[in-house]
């Protein structure tokens, strides 16, 4: 029976060759868009998570109760590790590290590189499957000049990870440096996950590195946990909120743990709590791909019912010989997994194609390996899928009544018809919300990129100074100054964008003591503020014509707001016991993504710590006068210099968001196209059907424009409901989202009337070429054949 | 022994403005083997009737009896169960599948009747050789002319081996050299005992009938008894 059905299927299929084209590539369309965010949303979901011990391996967070509500981090007091482990007897394992550290140069002698990495516990080892090649990973960082390396890093210094073991390096990074010896080299960090470390040095040597700052009332390290089987985390929780309150006296931090495998798609955080992340756009996609696949459902369901006419002799037949209606059911069904499965076929090869432009997209390495999971995945796509586009034409031709079969007089009932324009409807929606949401989320980028951000972000160079001799920093500036096209440079603490060095210790009088407010805190040297055309709006810059420039500070006009100051200029603040003279105010500038509104900060004069040095260039030959700094950065440091341009770093602050703009601007497109598809089929099978009565209003003298809003009409109705019922919805949604930024663009009202045209314009062609088709055939053509 | 028997059967059809009558207090009998013929002008209620002898369709009143059961009220599912392998259809316009072959149109009903494949194998030789169309067994029905697409049908309605078969004007689309050739093969067919119900237009195949039923206007007109006709 199954092979009759196979048989009948596929010779129905040669048949209709027309419907067959639109079915099959509209759902392998729908498909292949279904697979790739599959393969995405798959790789989302696992960044992180492939450690053996996952399921017991957590990140110790911190709340910060602060003036502005509480802010959740991810950084931990250094002692954090050690003082864990000793303490609560649910902790099986405690790895403490420094943050991320780039820029640290490593050599041998010989060989010279910069590497980002971190200093690690012993227990990192115990708790994260890290794959040594080389050396006893139980013994790795026992030693306080203990240093591992990725098999690239042991490669380029070495020329193989077994040379490497053993060897001495020379580490050092701003004033820090030290001579160690590679105990371990590891096969290099995947896709799997976030950070990719080239090094791990000892934890007990950044504790040194840390010095005074190494205490309870301070944030610089990150902290791992593995906790014993069968944990309650809930009540080990409530055990540790207080374990920092308990170490600093006053403090006003409170910790928690969250799974380790979480922290990638859960981190944002509410008033201390888990608040989502990442994963609001795994849903999000995900939404999009049912949507897309529903789309080419509906244009399946559509055509296939549409086209039931021609099958009602073959079911009547069936039915007098016996067919009962569960076969006939049973025998769509095998059509709609056949069809299905060719199309998935089709779609697998499309994504395989597809593959290298949508890694350039999302910025992944996304392959597809047949692995029996992802077979499995794709059993359950076609099976959903089929289930999904043939069970309502199986049920509804299946229903109908051998005698009504025969005598070919079956008019569509009203039902149906509701149920077909209603998926027409629903489609074009759909389509709808994905240009307006589209055309949203690009507004709000452009607004974003024409924003003031307080300072000039054009021909800003920004280069990490890691290399340069402290002591020669100001000698170095001097140089750059001199070269040719090279307005101005300076330094400062760290890079601008997505600062986050933040203290609670500036206070002033009048202030109350039991509040506590955060502060962005900003080392520079001479001439950052113009190199960075910050505007002043009060007072003066730091400049060597005032002397000691130690005691001073300049702070932000949010600063001033906070602290309350009507006239700030000669006012003092104390920062950490010292007294500082106010100097002058800068306007607001944005340090952060536009999602948040400015913070208050200050401006500190001190040159001796600078990560970043910013140079602000002409903008005529530029290759020339970044060829020329770079040869200076040489020069001084031996080794080329790591830059990016300010404006491309703000961007990246966005760069999720404009992933997710540019992704669903080519899933919108594909979901207009799809509808698109089913429109022009049943266009056409209504033309046919109309054929007749097409034919008879030719002859009683219908002019072509008169045929061609005929069959036009029903379709343009249908879709002037879509936009009825999408345009509320997309405005809830995109406003929803724009409230997520403190600085948004207006929702204005031509988005909604553009994209409503626009989709009414793409149907009636769509339409159009059908009707106009049919109304411009011979009408003896169409009487004829009756 | 009856195969069908109705009593009083009406039939209604209702539009949105009008209401007919297309059956109206039928009383029929035909028993095993005969050979009836229904005849009538159009519209006057013969492929109604034919639809409801056949289990196409329900009454809307009196009581319908095929083979001792009375159908009147069956369900979809009910009729078809018991319109398998009982009952043939043979219809005017062939009414053949055009996606299949001869072969497998003729198999057809034997994949409902869950045939083993070897044996359904062996009865559609059976009978397309019987109708004299094996050397087309791996044609599709519009490389066929007419006749040999009628022969096809027929085969097809006798596959089973039916007690009964109901036949739509089955010389309607066929020259008369065909057309003679069908209802010779009806005959036969009759002769061999499977009883015969068919309707048509033409008064040289109601010949073939051992009674001829005349509608007119939804209701039995005269019945002509043509030959004696013993069980």
């Amino acid at each position: 029976m199954l092979r009759h059905q196979l048989t009948l299927a596929f010779r129905s299929f040669m048949k209709f060759k027309k419907f067959f084209a639109i079915n099959l590539f509209g759902l392998a369309i729908g498909l292949t868009t279904v697979v790739l965010i599959m393969l995405w949303v798959k790789d989302e979901l696992s960044i992180n998570r492939y450690h053996e011990k996952i399921d017991r391996i957590y990140a110790v967070m911190t709340n910060h109760d602060n003036s502005g509500g509480i802010v959740t981090i991810g950084v931990t007091p250094g002692d954090m590790a050690e003082a864990m482990k000793a303490e609560l007897s649910q902790v099986e394992s405690a790895a403490g590290t420094s943050p991320f550290i780039d820029g640290v140069a490593f050599e041998n002698g010989t060989t010279k590189m910069t590497g980002a990495g971190l200093f690690v516990d012993q227990d990192y080892f115990d708790i994260f499957d890290v794959d040594f090649l080389e050396g006893n990973p139980s013994q790795m960082m026992t030693g306080i000049n203990s240093l591992a390396i990725s098999e690239t890093m042991a490669t380029k210094l070495f020329g193989s990870p077994k040379e490497a073991l053993g060897k001495s390096v020379k580490w050092q990074v701003f004033d820090f440096h030290n001579e160690v010896e590679v105990t371990g080299v590891y096969q290099d960090f995947g896709s799997m996950d976030v950070d990719k470390p080239d090094y791990f040095l000892s934890f007990s040597y950044f504790k040194q590195m840390l010095g005074d700052a190494l205490h309870w009332d301070n944030y610089n390290a990150s902290t791992y946990v593995l906790l014993s089987p069968n944990t309650d985390v809930a009540a080990f929780n409530d055990q540790i909120a207080g374990f920092i309150k308990a170490k600093a006296e006053g403090s006003n931090v409170s910790a928690f743990v969250q799974p380790y495998g979480d922290t990638y798609l859960y981190g944002t955080y509410e008033d201390g709590k888990v608040a989502g992340g990442r994963i609001s756009y795994v849903k999000l996609f995900s939404a999009i791909a049912i949507f897309i696949l529903i789309i080419a459902c509906i244009n399946f369901m559509n055509l296939t019912t549409a086209r039931s006419m021609s099958r009602l002799k073959e079911i009547g037949v069936k039915k007098s010989m016996g067919a009962s209606r569960g076969g006939l059911f049973g025998q769509f069904m095998v059509e709609s997994f056949l069809l299905t499965f060719f199309a998935l076929v089709l779609a697998v090869v499309a994504t395989y194609l597809l593959q290298p432009f949508f890694n350039q997209v999302t910025s992944k390495t996304l392959s597809m390996s047949f692995q029996p999971e992802l077979i499995l995945i794709l059993l359950g796509i076609w099976i959903l899928t089929s289930f999904l586009a043939g069970i309502y034409p199986s049920i509804y031709l299946s229903k109908f009544k051998p005698v009504e079969v025969m005598k070919s007089n079956i008019k569509g009932s009203f039902g149906e018809l509701l149920a077909r324009k209603g998926l027409v409807v629903f489609q074009f929606a759909i389509s709808l919300l994905l240009i307006i949401g589209i055309s949203v989320i690009g507004k709000q980028m452009s607004f974003i990129q024409n924003q003031n951000l307080g300072y000039n972000q054009s021909q800003l160079l920004q280069i990490n100074s890691s290399g340069i001799n402290p002591n020669q920093l100001d000698s170095f500036l001097a140089e750059l100054k001199k070269s040719p096209g090279v307005e101005n440079a300076s330094s400062l603490s760290h890079p601008l964008v997505g600062l986050n060095s933040s203290t609670i210790g500036l206070t002033w009088e009048g202030k109350n003591p039991d509040e506590q407010v955060k502060f962005e805190n900003v080392s520079v040297n001479m001439g950052l503020i113009e190199t960075m055309g910050f505007e002043l709006v009060g007072g003066r810059s730091f400049s060597p014509e005032f002397g000691e420039e130690g005691s001073k500070i300049i702070l932000n006009e949010a600063a001033v707001r906070t602290i309350g100051f009507e006239d700030p200029v000669g006012q003092l603040v104390n920062l950490w016991g010292e007294d500082k003279e106010v100097i002058g105010v800068v306007k607001d500038f944005n340090f952060e993504s536009l999602r948040e509104t400015v913070k208050p900060a200050f401006l500190k004069y001190d040159p001796g710590f600078a990560q970043r040095i910013m140079v602000r260039i002409r903008p005529q030959n530029q290759q020339e006068i970044i060829a020329g700094v770079n040869a200076l950065f040489v020069k001084q440091t031996a080794q080329p210099m790591d830059y990016t341009f300010m404006d491309a770093d703000y961007q990246s602050l966005y760069a999720s968001e404009q992933r997710v703009s540019k992704l669903a601007k080519y899933f919108g497109v594909m979901a207009i196209f799809l509808s698109c598809l089913g429109l022009f089929g049943l266009a056409a099978f209504t033309a046919e059907k109309r054929k007749k009565e097409i034919g008879v209003r030719k002859v009683m003298g219908a002019s072509t424009v008169s045929i061609l809003t005929l069959v036009s009409k029903d379709f343009v109705q249908l879709i002037l409901l879509a936009i009825l019922v999408a345009v509320p919805l997309a405005w809830y949604f995109a406003n929803n989202w724009l409230q997520s930024y403190a600085y948004q663009t207006n929702l204005s009202w031509w988005i909604f009337a553009g994209s409503g045209i626009l989709l009414v314009f793409i149907a009636v062609i769509t339409v159009g070429v059908q009707a106009y088709k049919a109304a411009s055939e011979n009408p003896v053509n169409s009487l004829k054949s009756e | 022994m009856n195969v069908i028997k109705t009593v009083n059967l009406r039939k209604m059809y209702a539009t949105e403005e009008v209401e007919t009558t297309a059956l109206d207090s039928i009383q029929i009998e035909i028993k095993k083997g005969e050979f009836v013929a229904i005849m009538g002008p159009s519209g006057c209620g013969k492929s109604t009737l034919l639809n409801i002898i056949g289990l196409l369709d329900n009454p809307d009143d009196g009581e319908y009896y095929f083979l001792d059961n009375e159908v009147a009220k069956f369900s979809e599912r009910q009729r078809s169960s018991l319109r398998k392998g009982n009952i043939g259809f043979v219809f005017q316009s062939f009414n053949l599948i055009d996606e299949l072959t001869v072969f497998e149109n003729v198999e057809l009903p034997l994949l409902y009747l869950k045939v083993p494949a070897d044996e359904r194998k062996k009865k559609v030789e059976e009978v397309l050789t019987r109708m004299n169309i094996m050397h087309r067994r791996n044609h599709f029905p519009q490389q066929l002319s007419g006749g040999q697409q009628q022969r096809v049908a027929i085969a097809r309605a006798i596959v089973a081996k039916p007690s009964v078969i109901l036949a739509d004007e089955p010389t309607g689309n066929l020259d008369s050299t065909n057309g003679e050739e069908v209802m010779r093969l009806l005959e036969e067919l009759n002769n061999e005992g499977t009883t015969i119900v068919m309707v048509t237009h033409s008064p040289h195949d109601a010949n073939y009938a051992h009674r001829i039923i005349n509608l007119f206007d939804g209701k039995v007109v005269t019945e002509n008894i043509r030959e004696q006709f013993h069980v």
